[in-house]
């Protein structure tokens, strides 16, 4: 069985400055134990998020970064950017898991989709997207954040129903694939929410009230362990599918960490991805942090593919 | 002695009157022959000057200025493809790279056309995140598929074929044209960035292959010219800017326009700027200004006001409108010119929203201004895409001043400006959570004079202006390297400024006579952060924070102002038209 790999979409890095001779961002691809990184692609592309199906063909990847959306259909081998100069960072990729030639991208003018594994673009929203996801068992449901609040669409993003029943940006979100009516919203400002009615009404949760969320992993294997990385309260766990919480901070105090992710094989075994300290690991379930890989880099997103 | 009888000396008479009358008509008529001849003469030395500076490395510019002068060609070869090896700075690389290479297409091997075709299959540039890198990125990329054109998907770095780049390339730049030229520049008016924009028309205006794309480069180099020639004052790019460094603002003549003032309307210094290699492109240029500019640029006969009307750079989130205009107001006199914008959050981080400049008696320049320095997460959210919090500590690591007490650039929230002529109300009205509750004031060196009255005026003298000052507040003074720093702490706050010629007076003290009759009522400024002065000039303006204005009575709507409004240019819906004594010049994006 192919060893599943860690892939990161590198934003930035200590040095680096818009036409410097510094390289080092963009898409990474290394191993669990941590002993190997490669930069896949381009050196230099800032990227901000990242999709990767490596047993789609010869290895799907997309990339959402500065110079728009890439598109990889034979393991990063060769890119090509399927978005023009209208359409500027891609911030947030969502792909159909079971139709990968379906992807939805929010940016800073809306939200896009296109059916053909990127090309031909339609225009869906036109204002900054703060957070995207499509329902893991209804595809036809987006969850759209912009910076005023919460929109839902039923109809795969023809049209989006401003709920706003959370009043604040949603940075990141997460389901519970077990129960599906279950989801989570993690906030700008306004910590954790969580639905259980598949976000007809949203409840917010006591613990860490103002905290900064930037993603939120459910432990597959135990969904209710949920983690959620932020700006300055470590990684969050919930042992009892998110109803309270703890912060985590050791080994990565004063850190603020925008990803996490969960290894699917040992879900002991945690990755995330932090703002300018690259990846740091916990090999016991969140409890305690250690530098890993990619030191001086901000790691938007991660992936266990 | 030899004499020669008046009969022989005829002929040689009427050849000396006929050389006479020549001369005569030619300077009536100023022929494009003379003017032509002054610019390529000042683009030698820009040659010359960047050909003579000792560097270690080399670079593209240094390649085209020694190609320009035809010297070291087989040293630029080398040096091309010793660059070629590992490309990278993204727009920054591929632009100088592409003018290079193409101002130098006969001079290179086989290897290197090659190696250049090869790295845009191989190098694919960061686009950038502004404007300008925008303007950079979408030129090089059409010089190259035109370069290259029918290659398909797999020569290509982005893998795109020829076509879509073309077609991608060429929808930005129209659209840059268009919106420059209706809804104004986002990136307007900076001393330091106005060579990202003209070079990269220059080089479209060189080596476009479409007729009708040179031609609008053409037309928009007229534009950014004419744009610059307004506020130009023999060499120092004027006025309120939306982005400018802190070297340039202490020192006007390290703007990278100026080299490009220098060649194009010829009145001032060679700028001696080791950084201005960009300048070597507009001194390889064919593009020839009209005259019509040049004499806009450099006649300062007469005192004139300039409007123009710009926009802030796209606001993605936190506001309502994507490009909220900027209203500019320039004051421009012979020895000086005092120019703002209506202020806010116009430009991020780099805003420079008012100014007195003045000419020193050396040919440079200098500036008088005050500023409040804020910065904000709400500021980078506006205009950035990053994480809020985070995108703050990028971008001090990027821009290291961002959120210093001490800066000299940014603008404010909590500033707004009031001008009319030869006055200036600046107000400042700083919300209690503002990080830094104070204004500061740059008072440069140059100044002849400074003295202090008892009625709060403070009085100074910049090469031929003289300059009044009346702060609302007290403050501290300290010496800097180049200034002496007012500090002022309070939340209510501001300052009224009027600048003269100094030889509208008979001296000095008949200045500060004059001043001493305007009226400066504070008495609403700390319950409506309003402001009435009567100016020595005998009119009435009323200023409440933020944005009411009224003058003599009547109300100030700044939302009427045009992109361009002047004696000597004035526009409407894409049209630029450009007048001074018997000329005339239309540059028409309308159509």
């Amino acid at each position: 069985m192919r060893e599943r790999k860690i892939y990161a979409g590198v934003l930035t890095n200590r040095n680096y400055v818009v036409g410097s001779k510094n390289q080092g961002v963009g898409l990474f691809v290394g191993n669990k134990s941590g002993d190997f990184w490669d930069n896949v692609g381009f050196t230099n592309m800032r990227t901000f998020a990242i999709e990767i199906f490596p047993r789609f063909e010869g290895g799907l990847f997309y990339t959402g970064n500065g110079n728009g959306l890439f598109i990889s259909r034979n393991g990063g081998a060769s890119w090509r950017v399927t978005t023009g100069w209208e359409i500027t960072e891609i911030l947030h990729i969502s792909v159909l898991p079971n139709k990968p030639n379906v992807i939805y991208i929010g940016t800073a003018y809306g939200l896009y989709k296109s059916e053909q594994f990127g090309e031909n673009w339609q225009r869906l929203t036109k204002r900054f997207v703060n957070g995207l996801f499509v329902d893991c068992v209804d595809p036809n449901r987006i969850y759209l954040s912009e910076e005023d609040g919460l929109l839902t669409s039923q109809n795969s993003g023809r049209f989006f129903q401003k709920d706003f029943l959370i009043n604040d940006g949603v940075n990141a979100f997460a389901q519970n694939q077990d129960y599906p009516d279950q989801i989570y919203a993690g906030t700008e400002d306004n910590g954790i929410y969580i639905s259980h009615n598949r976000g007809k009404s949203w409840r917010q949760i006591n613990d860490f009230k103002t905290a900064t969320i930037y993603s939120l992993a459910i432990d597959l294997q135990n969904p209710n362990k949920i983690y959620a990385s932020t700006f300055s309260d470590g990684i969050l766990i919930s042992n009892n599918f998110g109803k309270t919480w703890t912060s985590s901070k050791n080994g990565i105090e004063n850190i603020a960490i925008y990803s996490v992710v969960i290894d699917p094989d040992h879900s002991n075994y945690l990755f995330a991805g932090t703002a300018n300290h690259g990846i740091y690991r916990s090999t016991d379930h969140g409890k305690n942090w250690s530098p890993f890989a990619l030191d001086g880099t901000h790691v938007l997103e991660l992936e266990i593919k | 002695m030899n004499c020669y009888p008046l009969s022989s000396l005829r002929p040689l008479w009427l050849l000396f009157v006929s050389f006479f009358l020549m001369l005569n008509i030619s300077k009536a008529d100023e022929p494009v022959s003379n003017m032509q001849t002054e610019l390529t003469i000042r683009q030698k030395n820009i040659l010359e000057y960047y050909y003579n500076i000792e560097r270690k490395r080399t670079s593209f510019y240094y390649i085209a200025s020694r190609i320009g002068l035809n010297r070291d060609v087989d040293q630029c070869r080398k040096d091309f493809l010793s660059l070629l090896e590992n490309p990278t700075g993204d727009m920054f690389f591929s632009l100088p790279m592409m003018g290079a290479y193409l101002h130098g297409y006969k001079f290179w091997t086989p290897e290197i056309h090659d190696k250049v075709r090869n790295t845009w299959k191989t190098y694919l540039p960061y686009r950038g995140d502004t404007e300008n890198h925008w303007v950079m990125w979408h030129t090089a990329l059409l010089l190259a598929v035109q370069t290259w054109p029918n290659l398909s998907i797999n020569d290509w770095a982005n893998g795109r074929n020829s076509q879509e780049n073309y077609d991608d390339a060429i929808g930005f730049l129209n659209s840059w044209f268009h919106t420059t030229t209706t809804v104004g520049q986002g990136e307007f008016d900076s001393p330091h960035y106005f060579q990202n924009f003209v070079v990269p028309l220059m080089l479209l205006y060189d080596f476009a292959n479409d007729s009708s794309l040179k031609h609008r480069a053409e037309k928009a180099l007229h534009w950014l010219f004419t744009d610059y020639a307004v506020d130009y004052l023999k060499g120092a790019y004027t006025g309120g800017h939306s982005r400018i460094y802190e070297r340039t603002i202490k020192d006007p003549f390290r703007g990278n326009a100026m080299p490009f003032g220098y060649m194009f309307f010829g009145d001032c210094l060679l700028p001696q700027n080791p950084g201005m290699g960009w300048a070597v492109f507009g001194a390889l240029t064919k593009y020839k200004l009209p005259k019509i500019i040049q004499r806009i640029a450099t006649d300062r006969s007469k005192p004139y006001v300039a409007y123009e009307k710009k926009r802030v750079r796209n606001i993605i989130r936190l506001g309502e409108q994507l490009n909220p205009p900027v209203y500019k107001t320039n004051y421009m006199s012979a020895n000086f010119s005092l120019g703002s914008v209506d202020g806010g959050l116009q430009q991020p981080i780099q805003l420079h929203t008012w100014s007195v400049t003045y000419i020193l008696p050396n040919g440079k320049s200098d500036n008088l201004f005050s500023l409040h320095p804020y910065y904000s997460v709400y500021e980078l959210g506006m205009f950035f895409p990053e994480e809020l919090k985070i995108a703050f500590s990028e971008i001090v690591k990027q821009k290291g001043t961002y959120n210093k007490e001490d800066k000299w650039t940014g603008g404010s929230e909590f500033e707004r400006t009031f001008q009319h002529k030869n006055v200036l109300i600046v107000l400042y009205d700083l919300a209690k959570e503002t990080p830094y509750k104070h204004i500061d004031y740059y008072f440069p060196k140059t100044l002849k004079k400074r003295e202090e009255d008892q009625n709060g005026w403070i009085f100074v003298q910049g090469g031929k202006a003289y300059i009044a000052v009346r702060p609302f507040k007290p403050g501290d003074w300290s010496e800097e390297e180049t200034c002496y720093r007012l500090r002022s702490h309070y939340l209510k706050n501001g300052l009224v400024v009027e600048v003269f010629e100094s030889a509208e007076f008979e001296n000095w003290q008949a200045f500060k006579t004059k001043i001493l009759t305007s009226g400066l009522n504070l008495s609403h400024l700390e319950a409506n952060s309003e402001v009435t002065y009567k100016t020595s000039s005998n009119d009435l303006m009323k200023f409440r924070f933020p944005d009411f204005r009224e003058l003599n009575g009547e109300h100030v709507d700044l939302t009427q102002m045009p992109l361009f409004e002047s004696p000597f240019v004035n526009s409407k819906n894409g049209v630029l038209v450009l007048s001074h004594e018997d000329g005339e010049l239309v540059i028409d994006f309308s159509k």
